[in-house]
């Protein structure tokens, strides 16, 4: 592994290291104690056992380092709200609902995206240019909310083809069925981003000299599209997938609320509203990760395919 | 000789948010077979929309060219050709050079491929012998360790390297054409005398005719058989290389030699440059394009555009200094020298 | 064509010319305004967004009701020409709570525009200008900033401030600058390279002139752009926030609060959720294409 990739490994465990501080203390700072609620009707002396075994009672800085030492054994501790439960059960229940919608989301999203994207390049000024831009910035222009419970009123209510909300862990006919609305709320944004992204990027691409070479040699048509434009134009396209990807796991705090699918958005929101400390904490740990970690992907890719970045002969 | 292009008429306009900006205005001039034609002008004049036009590279959203214009190649007009017509004359019987090598390159493809790209496109070979041509090719522009930098991109080349890798691509069909736009602008110094003289080579060993397009004066003089001046979208004077640079007759063309600097000038002498700006394209003058910034103008000039007169069989000049009317005058001093001071 | 001798008389160069056409000389602000006016899609989104300013401030005392007034006598009532958006399952006009609700989401939209603009354009400003160490430094902070998601740390912050318009803007605002803070740091890099500076730089010119003749003219144009996405930006998160029920409190409301609130009526009375979001969309969808026209029309390199 080269120098670069070396620092470029040690900066991303430096960030990650500061933003689980930072989130630690903001957490343990909100008002509102995750016992209260339960521990309201409780003799004092029970209540004081309970706060102990939580470890609520030491001070908070004490209590940062305990929570670091676990987290370093993979360890995020357990559920204040449903006692005894690990969180990492917890989370490791909740990916694969977010999984199955995000990878359908993501597949569906992306490929249309870029496929729109291109068309509109390719038809600058033109009506499908006009049309793609208008879902583009339609896509943006809807909150995600309101799209859902859209699509929940036509389809559910109004036409009664698939079921409003819910979810079963077997996959099947009867998934597919639950999943089709969250796919297609989540995919219009992704389509929305990706087709605008994609049009700029192909439209940069088709600006540029080497274009003319490849003109000048007589290159047309498909191979002109494929090895001279499309190439360069995907380049800048690995940069928005990277999060993306970390969203796949991470899923939609709106639209599983919205659907009642248990992934881990909904996991997350209802840990908010509970105020779940540890739950809470994490959740966003295994956020930040993921999302630094592809950050830190995207760039080993981008030096894969773009022959202009050496990140491993530096 | 034989005319292997021929131009009538040319008039090509880009429609910008401004308004019509007229680039190119109504021109017309022959190319013959072997011959290096240089065209020269300061920038904005229309000399690379003019080469542009040729291998219809123009971007079709925004550039006009007229129709009543003719690019005449092999008995056919290249302005009404399509799809596998068009491709067949790219990169086979007329190639191109651009200006920045930096940018004319596609940076996500081996060098070697973007040579052996147009030899796939136009010869029936495979793969395999299309890059050993490449590489060949590559060889032959002086590229120092071929077989190796074939496999590299663009972005481990130097900016000389870049340029010969272009002209390898340009030259890999052998065409009959090539139309070289300021191939050398963008170099050193050090650089610019190589490639011109890799190109001289090439084009008599190849016996490719080349259009030269530069606004470099010295260049010219070491290369160029004939030369078209060009100002605001026309050609003012056109001519053989020693009728241009011993007997020129249009005040631009003096202007232009005065002000390339020589090596018999003295140390504290000012260098002669050209008061003004080229006229704005949007608005064409209704006179003479150059009255502006003409030390010999006159009333006339303002008035109507000058027409061609025909100096001798091979120069022409387009200025109102050449009718009978006009006052016969001495030219001015520090013309000469130029085609000595930097033959190459 | 007439020809006499007189106009073969050598005059030379005569400094003042008459017959001669110019393009007119603008400004770039005219020059960036002549071009935005061209554009007609984004002319019609600057007329919209005037249109629900307007509504916004004047709507609520139009239809002649109050919008907090609840009766029980016309619960979820239709739109009619009594109530022009219906009315909501407390018996509140809806015309009024919607442009009540307008007002909340646009002050947001624009104060926190404001704050984010500001502190991203100093702050971006200095990092890009000083250079160096301290540049390095002010750009890992916002590393870390940017590298926690921004929904979770609004709502983190939001349950941490409590509810209320104040601490809404300051969760909104406290990374929304972030973004704003890059890109006025890259295009200060990359002005302060260009040989104008540096000529201006060599030519003895003070710090303050610098800034004030060169970095800051040249920075106006992405500023102003990115004021028209950060605007809607806000508003849209606003409205997330408002349907996870930490938005603006009751008995105030704001468009993302009164959407969130109609999907509970969404089966019976659509119309409820329909005016809100409606607003929603085309706010975005008017600032979003104002600021594609605004780009466009800035762009010195389409100058022509």
């Amino acid at each position: 592994m080269s120098k670069y990739m070396l620092k470029r490994l040690f900066s991303m465990f430096l960030t990650l290291f500061v933003v689980i501080t930072i989130v630690f203390f903001l957490i343990r700072m909100v008002p509102g104690d995750p016992l209260a609620s339960m521990a309201r009707n409780l003799p004092e002396q029970v209540k004081a056992n309970f706060y102990a075994e939580y470890g609520l009672d030491k001070p908070l800085i004490t209590q940062y380092f305990i929570y670091m030492k676990h987290l370093l054994h993979g360890d995020f501790g357990e559920s204040l709200v449903y006692l005894g439960q690990p969180i990492k059960e917890i989370i490791l229940r909740a990916i694969p609902p977010s999984m199955v919608i995000n990878i359908h989301a993501l597949l569906w999203g992306v490929t249309t995206g870029i496929g729109l994207g291109i068309l509109a390049a390719y038809k600058r000024g033109k009506w499908p240019d006009h049309l793609v831009m208008f879902i583009a910035i339609l896509g943006v222009s809807i909150p995600s909310f309101v799209l859902a419970t859209a699509l929940q009123y036509l389809f559910s209510v109004q036409l009664n083809w698939l079921p409003t909300i819910g979810w079963t862990s077997e996959p099947g006919m009867k998934q597919f069925k639950y999943s089709i609305m969250p796919t297609i709320a989540l995919s219009f944004g992704i389509i929305a981003v990706y087709s605008r992204y994609m049009r700029a990027s192909v439209l940069d691409v088709l600006n540029q000299d080497y274009i003319l070479t490849a003109k000048a040699k007589g290159v047309s048509g498909f191979s002109l599209a494929y090895k001279h434009v499309l190439r360069n134009s995907f380049i800048p396209a690995i940069t928005i997938l990277g999060p993306q990807i970390a969203g796949i796991i991470v899923g939609s705090f709106v639209i599983e609320s919205i659907f009642g699918i248990p992934g881990f958005g909904q996991v997350y929101v209802s840990a908010i509203t509970n105020r779940d400390f540890t739950q809470i904490l994490g959740q966003t740990v295994i956020i930040n990760a993921l999302y630094i970690f592809s950050l830190f992907v995207v760039d080993i890719v981008y030096g894969l395919v773009d022959p202009r970045i050496r990140v491993f002969n530096k | 000789m034989k005319k292997i292009l021929d131009i009538k008429n040319l008039t090509i306009d880009f429609n910008t948010y401004a308004g019509r900006i007229q680039a190119v205005r109504n021109i017309s001039f022959s190319l013959y077979e072997g011959e290096i034609l240089a065209i020269v002008g300061e920038s904005g004049c229309g000399k690379t929309v003019t080469s542009k036009s040729i291998m219809r590279l123009l971007p079709e959203a925004t550039a006009q060219v007229n129709n009543h214009s003719e690019i005449i190649f092999d008995g056919q007009n290249v302005l009404k050709l399509k799809g596998k017509e068009l491709k067949k004359i790219r990169g086979d019987e007329i190639a191109m050079i651009f200006q920045d090598p930096m940018s004319a390159l596609n940076p996500t493809m081996k060098v070697g491929h973007q040579v052996a790209e147009s030899l796939l496109i136009h010869t029936k070979i495979t793969k395999k012998q299309a890059f050993k041509e490449a590489v060949q090719m590559l060889k032959l522009v002086g590229l120092p360790m071929a077989e190796k930098r074939a496999h590299e991109y663009p972005n481990q080349y130097s900016g000389g390297m870049r340029q010969r890798a272009m002209i390898a691509i340009a030259l890999a069909c052998k065409p009959k054409i090539l139309i070289a736009d300021e191939p050398t602008t963008a170099l050193d110094v050090t650089i610019q005398a190589q490639i011109m003289k890799l190109i001289k080579t090439l084009q008599a060993d190849l016996n490719t005719a080349i259009i030269l397009v530069t606004h470099d004066l010295g260049i010219v003089a070491g290369m160029a058989d004939r030369i078209q001046v060009m100002y605001a979208g026309q050609i003012i004077e056109r001519g053989v290389r020693e009728e241009l640079f011993y007997d020129p007759q249009h005040p631009y063309t003096w202007a232009l030699l005065r002000s390339v600097p020589k090596v018999s000038q003295k140390s504290k002498s000012q260098l002669y440059s050209i008061t003004g700006t080229p006229p704005d394209l949007l608005y064409p003058p209704k006179g003479c394009a150059f009255a502006e910034r003409c030390e010999y103008c006159m009333p006339i000039c303002r008035k109507d555009p000058p027409v061609e007169t025909i100096i001798s069989k091979t120069q022409s000049v387009n200025c109102w200094l050449q009718h009978k009317d006009a006052p016969k005058l001495n030219k001015p001093s520090g013309l000469k020298g130029v085609i000595h001071g930097q033959s190459l | 064509m007439q020809i006499s001798k007189a106009d073969f008389i050598i005059e030379g160069l005569i400094t003042q010319t008459i017959d001669h056409k110019m393009r007119p000389s603008l400004t770039y602000g005219q020059d960036a305004w002549r071009r935005l006016k061209l554009n007609k899609i984004a002319m019609l989104s600057l007329f919209i967004l005037i249109i629900l300013t307007l509504m916004c401030i004047l709507g609520p005392s139009l239809s002649g009701y109050d919008f907090k007034t609840t009766n029980t006598l016309q619960l979820n009532f239709p739109p009619s020409l009594q109530h022009w958006f219906g009315t909501d399952p407390l018996g509140r006009d809806l015309f009024s709570r919607v442009w009540q609700g307008g007002r909340i989401s646009l002050l947001i939209g624009f104060i926190g525009t404001f704050i984010c603009i500001t502190v991203g354009t100093m702050y971006g400003g200095i990092s890009g200008y000083i250079g160096g160490r301290a540049d390095h430094y002010m750009m890992r902070v916002i590393e870390v900033l940017v590298s926690i998601p921004s929904l979770v740390m609004v709502i983190l912050l939001s349950l941490y401030l409590g509810s209320g318009m104040l601490s809404l803007i300051i969760a909104l605002t406290a990374f929304g600058w972030t973004s704003t803070a890059r890109m006025i740091r890259g295009q200060v890099l990359q002005i302060k390279q260009q040989e104008f500076v540096l000529a201006a730089v060599s030519l003895g010119a003070s710090t303050a002139r610098i800034i004030l003749k060169h970095l800051i003219p040249n920075t106006l144009g992405i500023i102003i752009v990115d004021i028209t996405f950060t605007i809607p930006g806000l508003i849209f998160a606003e409205a997330f926030l408002s349907f996870m029920g930490l938005g603006v409190q009751i008995p105030n409301t704001s468009w993302g609060a009164l959407a969130a609130s109609a999907r509970d009526n969404i089966m019976f009375y659509p119309y409820q959720l329909f005016f809100p979001s409606l607003m929603i969309a085309l706010t975005m969808l008017s600032f979003s294409l104002l600021g594609d026209g605004l780009r466009d029309a800035l762009d010195p390199k389409l100058r022509s």
